[in-house]
Protein backbone atom coordinates (compact mmCIF):
# COMPACT_ATOMS: atom_id res chain seq x y z
CA UNK A 1 0.00 0.00 0.00
CA UNK A 2 1.53 3.05 -1.16
CA UNK A 3 2.09 5.37 1.82
CA UNK A 4 3.20 9.26 2.49
CA UNK A 5 4.19 11.20 5.51
CA UNK A 6 2.92 15.08 5.13
CA UNK A 7 2.68 17.64 7.26
CA UNK A 8 -0.35 19.28 8.32
CA UNK A 9 -0.76 22.91 9.79
CA UNK A 10 -3.52 23.64 11.55
CA UNK A 11 -4.75 26.13 14.30
CA UNK A 12 -3.46 26.00 17.75
CA UNK A 13 -6.84 25.73 19.54
CA UNK A 14 -7.68 22.85 17.51
CA UNK A 15 -4.66 21.07 17.27
CA UNK A 16 -4.59 21.23 21.33
CA UNK A 17 -8.77 19.98 22.00
CA UNK A 18 -7.63 17.44 19.82
CA UNK A 19 -4.29 16.46 20.79
CA UNK A 20 -6.08 16.04 24.51
CA UNK A 21 -8.82 13.99 22.91
CA UNK A 22 -6.74 11.68 21.45
CA UNK A 23 -4.90 11.37 24.34
CA UNK A 24 -7.61 10.30 26.64
CA UNK A 25 -8.39 7.97 24.26
CA UNK A 26 -12.13 9.75 23.52
CA UNK A 27 -11.62 10.33 19.99
CA UNK A 28 -10.79 6.93 18.25
CA UNK A 29 -12.21 7.36 14.43
CA UNK A 30 -13.77 9.46 12.02
CA UNK A 31 -14.81 7.63 8.60
CA UNK A 32 -16.42 9.44 5.37
CA UNK A 33 -18.25 7.91 2.62
CA UNK A 34 -19.01 10.92 -0.33
CA UNK A 35 -21.33 11.03 -2.73
CA UNK A 36 -21.75 13.09 -5.24
CA UNK A 37 -23.34 15.99 -3.27
CA UNK A 38 -22.16 15.21 0.55
CA UNK A 39 -20.56 13.08 2.57
CA UNK A 40 -21.90 10.62 5.14
CA UNK A 41 -19.99 11.15 8.31
CA UNK A 42 -19.19 8.33 11.37
CA UNK A 43 -17.60 9.63 14.31
CA UNK A 44 -16.44 7.32 17.06
CA UNK A 45 -15.85 9.42 19.85
CA UNK A 46 -16.70 9.97 23.23
CA UNK A 47 -15.88 13.39 24.18
CA UNK A 48 -17.83 15.79 24.71
CA UNK A 49 -16.94 18.28 21.68
CA UNK A 50 -19.61 18.59 19.93
CA UNK A 51 -17.81 20.64 17.30
CA UNK A 52 -15.53 17.87 16.38
CA UNK A 53 -17.46 16.56 13.66
CA UNK A 54 -17.58 19.68 11.70
CA UNK A 55 -13.79 20.30 12.34
CA UNK A 56 -12.88 16.81 10.88
CA UNK A 57 -15.03 17.41 7.95
CA UNK A 58 -13.71 20.67 7.03
CA UNK A 59 -10.30 19.60 7.74
CA UNK A 60 -11.17 16.43 5.50
CA UNK A 61 -11.93 18.67 2.43
CA UNK A 62 -8.95 20.56 3.06
CA UNK A 63 -6.54 17.50 2.47
CA UNK A 64 -8.60 15.96 -0.09
CA UNK A 65 -5.98 17.25 -2.45
CA UNK A 66 -3.74 14.89 -0.96
CA UNK A 67 -5.57 11.93 -0.73
CA UNK A 68 -5.81 9.40 -3.65
CA UNK A 69 -9.52 9.27 -5.05
CA UNK A 70 -11.82 7.56 -2.99
CA UNK A 71 -15.09 5.77 -1.98
CA UNK A 72 -14.42 5.35 1.92
CA UNK A 73 -11.73 7.06 4.38
CA UNK A 74 -11.02 6.15 7.60
CA UNK A 75 -9.45 8.51 10.02
CA UNK A 76 -7.52 7.24 12.97
CA UNK A 77 -5.69 9.56 15.59
CA UNK A 78 -3.00 8.63 17.20
CA UNK A 79 -0.58 10.26 19.36
CA UNK A 80 3.18 8.86 20.06
CA UNK A 81 6.08 10.34 20.66
CA UNK A 82 5.00 13.87 21.30
CA UNK A 83 3.44 14.07 17.69
CA UNK A 84 0.17 14.12 16.60
CA UNK A 85 -0.84 11.57 13.74
CA UNK A 86 -4.05 11.02 11.45
CA UNK A 87 -3.97 8.07 10.03
CA UNK A 88 -5.94 8.24 6.93
CA UNK A 89 -6.70 5.47 4.74
CA UNK A 90 -8.64 5.63 1.53
CA UNK A 91 -10.50 2.80 -0.44
CA UNK A 92 -11.44 3.21 -3.54
CA UNK A 93 -14.85 0.79 -4.59
CA UNK A 94 -14.60 0.94 -8.46
CA UNK A 95 -18.19 -0.25 -8.36
CA UNK A 96 -19.78 1.93 -5.58
CA UNK A 97 -18.49 4.76 -7.17
CA UNK A 98 -22.27 5.70 -8.93
CA UNK A 99 -20.48 7.61 -11.68
CA UNK A 100 -17.99 4.65 -12.71
CA UNK A 101 -19.09 2.13 -15.33
CA UNK A 102 -17.76 -0.82 -14.60
CA UNK A 103 -17.79 -2.68 -18.02
CA UNK A 104 -19.20 -5.65 -19.88
CA UNK A 105 -15.98 -7.21 -19.89
CA UNK A 106 -16.83 -9.91 -17.79
CA UNK A 107 -17.84 -13.28 -18.90
CA UNK A 108 -20.15 -14.40 -16.74
CA UNK A 109 -21.37 -17.51 -18.92
CA UNK A 110 -17.25 -18.48 -18.79
CA UNK A 111 -17.15 -17.95 -15.41
CA UNK A 112 -19.87 -20.20 -14.70
CA UNK A 113 -18.44 -22.51 -16.72
CA UNK A 114 -15.29 -22.32 -15.87
CA UNK A 115 -16.49 -23.39 -11.79
CA UNK A 116 -18.98 -25.92 -13.78
CA UNK A 117 -16.04 -27.56 -14.81
CA UNK A 118 -14.10 -27.68 -11.72
CA UNK A 119 -16.92 -29.88 -10.01
CA UNK A 120 -16.72 -33.43 -8.92
CA UNK A 121 -18.36 -35.77 -11.64
CA UNK A 122 -21.28 -36.86 -9.83
CA UNK A 123 -22.34 -33.12 -9.03
CA UNK A 124 -22.00 -31.87 -12.68
CA UNK A 125 -24.39 -34.48 -13.49
CA UNK A 126 -26.89 -32.97 -10.99
CA UNK A 127 -26.81 -29.58 -12.29
CA UNK A 128 -25.87 -27.43 -15.10
CA UNK A 129 -22.83 -24.88 -15.95
CA UNK A 130 -25.35 -22.04 -15.74
CA UNK A 131 -27.85 -22.60 -12.86
CA UNK A 132 -24.59 -22.11 -11.00
CA UNK A 133 -24.52 -18.83 -8.26
CA UNK A 134 -21.10 -18.03 -7.51
CA UNK A 135 -20.35 -15.98 -4.25
CA UNK A 136 -16.50 -14.82 -3.68
CA UNK A 137 -14.55 -12.69 -2.15
CA UNK A 138 -10.59 -12.06 -3.24
CA UNK A 139 -7.80 -10.18 -1.60
CA UNK A 140 -4.54 -9.37 -3.56
CA UNK A 141 -1.59 -7.42 -2.42
CA UNK A 142 1.00 -6.19 -4.21
CA UNK A 143 3.49 -9.15 -3.59
CA UNK A 144 0.85 -11.04 -5.86
CA UNK A 145 -0.36 -13.32 -3.48
CA UNK A 146 -4.10 -13.42 -3.73
CA UNK A 147 -6.23 -15.33 -1.39
CA UNK A 148 -10.04 -16.57 -1.05
CA UNK A 149 -12.05 -15.26 1.76
CA UNK A 150 -15.29 -16.33 0.74
CA UNK A 151 -16.61 -18.29 -1.34
CA UNK A 152 -19.92 -19.87 -1.99
CA UNK A 153 -21.87 -21.53 -4.95
CA UNK A 154 -26.13 -21.97 -4.99
CA UNK A 155 -28.31 -23.27 -7.57
CA UNK A 156 -30.91 -21.61 -9.61
CA UNK A 157 -33.19 -24.40 -8.30
CA UNK A 158 -31.63 -25.11 -5.66
CA UNK A 159 -31.98 -28.72 -6.29
CA UNK A 160 -28.47 -29.81 -4.78
CA UNK A 161 -28.26 -30.25 -0.79
CA UNK A 162 -24.66 -31.17 -0.87
CA UNK A 163 -22.26 -27.94 -0.33
CA UNK A 164 -20.60 -27.22 -3.79
CA UNK A 165 -17.90 -24.71 -2.51
CA UNK A 166 -16.74 -26.82 -0.37
CA UNK A 167 -16.47 -29.95 -2.71
CA UNK A 168 -13.58 -28.00 -5.15
CA UNK A 169 -10.07 -29.05 -4.75
CA UNK A 170 -7.46 -26.62 -3.83
CA UNK A 171 -6.47 -26.42 -7.22
CA UNK A 172 -9.62 -25.79 -8.49
CA UNK A 173 -10.08 -22.99 -6.03
CA UNK A 174 -6.37 -21.74 -7.14
CA UNK A 175 -7.83 -21.56 -10.58
CA UNK A 176 -10.70 -19.51 -9.71
CA UNK A 177 -8.97 -17.24 -7.92
CA UNK A 178 -6.22 -16.50 -10.83
CA UNK A 179 -9.08 -16.65 -13.20
CA UNK A 180 -10.78 -13.45 -11.06
CA UNK A 181 -7.54 -11.64 -10.59
CA UNK A 182 -5.98 -11.84 -14.04
CA UNK A 183 -9.24 -10.48 -15.28
CA UNK A 184 -9.04 -7.83 -12.39
CA UNK A 185 -5.50 -6.82 -13.19
CA UNK A 186 -6.50 -6.91 -17.48
CA UNK A 187 -9.70 -4.45 -16.67
CA UNK A 188 -9.04 -2.44 -13.80
CA UNK A 189 -4.91 -2.18 -13.79
CA UNK A 190 -4.88 -1.36 -10.22
CA UNK A 191 -1.28 -0.34 -8.73
CA UNK A 192 -0.90 -2.31 -5.55
CA UNK A 193 -3.32 -4.06 -2.44
CA UNK A 194 -7.13 -4.52 -3.89
CA UNK A 195 -9.93 -6.88 -3.07
CA UNK A 196 -12.92 -8.02 -5.47
CA UNK A 197 -16.17 -9.31 -4.22
CA UNK A 198 -18.73 -11.19 -6.58
CA UNK A 199 -22.45 -11.88 -5.66
CA UNK A 200 -24.08 -13.73 -7.92
CA UNK A 201 -21.16 -14.08 -10.96
CA UNK A 202 -20.86 -10.48 -11.03
CA UNK A 203 -18.03 -8.21 -9.86
CA UNK A 204 -20.15 -5.80 -7.34
CA UNK A 205 -17.04 -5.09 -5.48
CA UNK A 206 -13.55 -4.31 -6.56
CA UNK A 207 -11.62 -1.97 -4.05
CA UNK A 208 -7.97 -0.32 -4.40
CA UNK A 209 -6.25 1.49 -1.15
CA UNK A 210 -3.81 3.80 -0.11
CA UNK A 211 -2.71 5.51 3.02
CA UNK A 212 -0.81 8.56 4.18
CA UNK A 213 -0.12 9.80 7.34
CA UNK A 214 -1.09 13.47 8.40
CA UNK A 215 1.57 14.91 10.91
CA UNK A 216 -0.31 17.33 12.87
CA UNK A 217 1.38 21.03 13.00
CA UNK A 218 -0.06 23.52 15.61
CA UNK A 219 0.05 27.01 13.74
CA UNK A 220 1.01 29.13 15.65
CA UNK A 221 3.58 26.66 17.07
CA UNK A 222 1.97 25.84 20.76
CA UNK A 223 5.21 27.52 22.48
CA UNK A 224 8.23 30.09 21.58
CA UNK A 225 11.02 28.93 23.21
CA UNK A 226 12.13 31.45 25.86
CA UNK A 227 15.52 33.37 24.93
CA UNK A 228 15.63 31.92 21.35
CA UNK A 229 19.14 33.18 19.31
CA UNK A 230 18.63 32.38 16.02
CA UNK A 231 22.16 31.14 16.04
CA UNK A 232 22.50 31.21 12.29
CA UNK A 233 21.87 34.94 12.21
CA UNK A 234 25.44 37.06 12.49
CA UNK A 235 25.26 39.35 15.29
CA UNK A 236 26.57 43.18 15.74
CA UNK A 237 30.16 43.19 16.92
CA UNK A 238 29.84 44.82 20.28
CA UNK B 1 -28.11 41.49 -12.67
CA UNK B 2 -26.30 38.50 -12.91
CA UNK B 3 -25.26 36.72 -16.33
CA UNK B 4 -24.26 33.28 -17.24
CA UNK B 5 -21.18 32.26 -19.44
CA UNK B 6 -20.64 28.93 -21.16
CA UNK B 7 -17.40 27.82 -20.64
CA UNK B 8 -16.50 25.97 -23.83
CA UNK B 9 -14.88 22.19 -23.60
CA UNK B 10 -10.95 23.74 -24.16
CA UNK B 11 -11.79 25.77 -20.48
CA UNK B 12 -13.59 23.27 -18.49
CA UNK B 13 -10.71 20.92 -17.90
CA UNK B 14 -9.13 23.98 -16.26
CA UNK B 15 -11.83 25.43 -14.63
CA UNK B 16 -11.84 21.49 -12.67
CA UNK B 17 -8.09 23.05 -11.58
CA UNK B 18 -9.65 26.06 -10.72
CA UNK B 19 -12.76 24.57 -8.82
CA UNK B 20 -10.33 21.50 -7.34
CA UNK B 21 -8.34 24.14 -5.21
CA UNK B 22 -10.90 24.85 -3.65
CA UNK B 23 -12.32 23.09 -0.06
CA UNK B 24 -15.70 24.97 -0.66
CA UNK B 25 -16.43 22.83 -3.62
CA UNK B 26 -14.71 19.92 -2.91
CA UNK B 27 -17.32 19.77 -0.17
CA UNK B 28 -19.96 20.79 -2.29
CA UNK B 29 -19.54 18.08 -4.73
CA UNK B 30 -16.93 15.62 -3.65
CA UNK B 31 -16.71 13.65 -7.04
CA UNK B 32 -15.80 16.62 -8.72
CA UNK B 33 -12.18 14.81 -9.29
CA UNK B 34 -13.83 11.93 -10.63
CA UNK B 35 -13.31 11.58 -14.77
CA UNK B 36 -16.87 9.74 -14.69
CA UNK B 37 -18.32 12.68 -12.70
CA UNK B 38 -16.87 15.35 -14.61
CA UNK B 39 -17.84 12.99 -18.27
CA UNK B 40 -21.32 13.26 -17.21
CA UNK B 41 -20.84 17.40 -17.17
CA UNK B 42 -23.15 18.21 -19.86
CA UNK B 43 -22.62 22.15 -19.48
CA UNK B 44 -20.68 23.97 -16.84
CA UNK B 45 -21.32 28.18 -17.41
CA UNK B 46 -20.03 30.83 -14.73
CA UNK B 47 -21.80 33.03 -12.63
CA UNK B 48 -20.92 36.26 -13.38
CA UNK B 49 -22.06 40.05 -12.23
CA UNK B 50 -20.95 42.89 -12.31
CA UNK B 51 -17.38 41.78 -13.73
CA UNK B 52 -17.03 39.26 -10.54
CA UNK B 53 -17.41 35.24 -11.04
CA UNK B 54 -19.50 34.52 -8.01
CA UNK B 55 -20.11 30.56 -8.33
CA UNK B 56 -21.02 27.94 -11.30
CA UNK B 57 -23.66 26.13 -12.51
CA UNK B 58 -23.22 22.48 -13.99
CA UNK B 59 -26.01 20.32 -15.36
CA UNK B 60 -25.04 16.62 -15.82
CA UNK B 61 -26.31 13.35 -16.58
CA UNK B 62 -27.87 11.50 -13.70
CA UNK B 63 -26.37 8.32 -12.70
CA UNK B 64 -27.62 5.88 -10.50
CA UNK B 65 -30.55 6.31 -7.97
CA UNK B 66 -30.90 9.95 -9.40
CA UNK B 67 -31.52 9.25 -12.54
CA UNK B 68 -34.83 8.33 -11.38
CA UNK B 69 -35.59 12.25 -11.16
CA UNK B 70 -34.60 13.05 -14.83
CA UNK B 71 -32.45 13.62 -17.76
CA UNK B 72 -30.88 16.50 -16.13
CA UNK B 73 -29.66 17.84 -12.78
CA UNK B 74 -28.64 20.92 -12.06
CA UNK B 75 -25.80 21.78 -9.30
CA UNK B 76 -25.50 25.06 -8.21
CA UNK B 77 -22.69 26.55 -6.34
CA UNK B 78 -22.24 30.43 -5.03
CA UNK B 79 -19.24 31.06 -3.95
CA UNK B 80 -19.09 31.81 -0.07
CA UNK B 81 -18.46 34.98 0.16
CA UNK B 82 -21.66 36.13 -2.57
CA UNK B 83 -24.19 33.40 -0.97
CA UNK B 84 -27.05 35.32 1.03
CA UNK B 85 -27.52 38.16 -1.44
CA UNK B 86 -29.70 36.62 -3.79
CA UNK B 87 -27.81 35.43 -6.52
CA UNK B 88 -28.65 31.65 -6.45
CA UNK B 89 -32.71 33.10 -6.93
CA UNK B 90 -31.50 34.70 -10.10
CA UNK B 91 -29.48 31.73 -11.28
CA UNK B 92 -32.83 29.63 -10.65
CA UNK B 93 -34.76 32.38 -12.35
CA UNK B 94 -32.51 32.26 -15.77
CA UNK B 95 -32.97 28.76 -15.38
CA UNK B 96 -36.63 28.89 -15.13
CA UNK B 97 -36.53 30.80 -18.50
CA UNK B 98 -35.20 27.88 -20.08
CA UNK B 99 -38.05 26.19 -19.68
CA UNK B 100 -35.98 23.00 -19.49
CA UNK B 101 -36.52 19.91 -17.05
CA UNK B 102 -34.81 19.95 -13.95
CA UNK B 103 -33.79 19.16 -10.78
CA UNK B 104 -31.66 19.96 -7.84
CA UNK B 105 -30.33 17.43 -5.28
CA UNK B 106 -29.76 19.14 -1.56
CA UNK B 107 -27.97 17.28 0.85
CA UNK B 108 -29.29 17.28 4.24
CA UNK B 109 -26.16 17.56 5.58
CA UNK B 110 -25.43 20.65 4.17
CA UNK B 111 -27.08 23.44 6.30
CA UNK B 112 -26.51 26.47 3.50
CA UNK B 113 -28.17 24.39 0.42
CA UNK B 114 -31.00 23.30 2.98
CA UNK B 115 -31.47 27.01 3.62
CA UNK B 116 -31.45 27.90 0.52
CA UNK B 117 -33.65 25.18 -1.04
CA UNK B 118 -36.18 25.89 2.02
CA UNK B 119 -36.78 29.63 1.02
CA UNK B 120 -37.67 29.47 -2.88
CA UNK B 121 -41.18 29.84 -3.68
CA UNK B 122 -40.73 28.27 -7.12
CA UNK B 123 -39.63 25.12 -6.59
CA UNK B 124 -41.19 21.99 -5.49
CA UNK B 125 -40.21 19.37 -2.93
CA UNK B 126 -40.87 15.41 -5.23
CA UNK B 127 -38.82 13.38 -3.11
CA UNK B 128 -36.66 12.97 0.69
CA UNK B 129 -34.83 10.57 1.76
CA UNK B 130 -32.87 10.13 4.61
CA UNK B 131 -29.41 12.01 3.10
CA UNK B 132 -31.09 14.27 0.55
CA UNK B 133 -34.49 16.19 -0.86
CA UNK B 134 -35.06 16.35 -4.31
CA UNK B 135 -36.34 19.52 -5.75
CA UNK B 136 -37.59 20.44 -9.15
CA UNK B 137 -38.44 24.06 -10.72
CA UNK B 138 -42.27 25.25 -11.24
CA UNK B 139 -42.15 26.63 -14.46
CA UNK B 140 -45.13 29.58 -14.69
CA UNK B 141 -47.66 28.43 -16.59
CA UNK B 142 -46.29 24.75 -16.63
Amino acid sequence: MERKNICWKIDLEFYKKLREVVQAGAFKSISFIPWHKGCDTNLDATCDWPELKDLMETWYYEIQGEIEIHTYVLVTPEFTEEKLILDVITEWDHCADCMSEVGDDWDEEKFQELVFNLLPKRLQDQTHALDLLIWIEIEYDESAKSSITEFSISLLDGKVDEDLAASLSSDGLREIREHVVEWCLGYFCPIGDFSAVLEANQISTFSTYASEKFLMIPDPPEREPENFHDLTTPRPKP
Amino acid sequence: MISLHLVRSPDVANLWVELGKQASFRRAFPFMSHAPFQRSVLTAKQIQAGGEVMGCLLQTKPTDEFSAYGDRESLLMIYPEYQRQGVGTQVLDRIREDKDPTFFVSPKSNPSSTAFFHKQLGMSLVDETERYRVYSLLHSGA
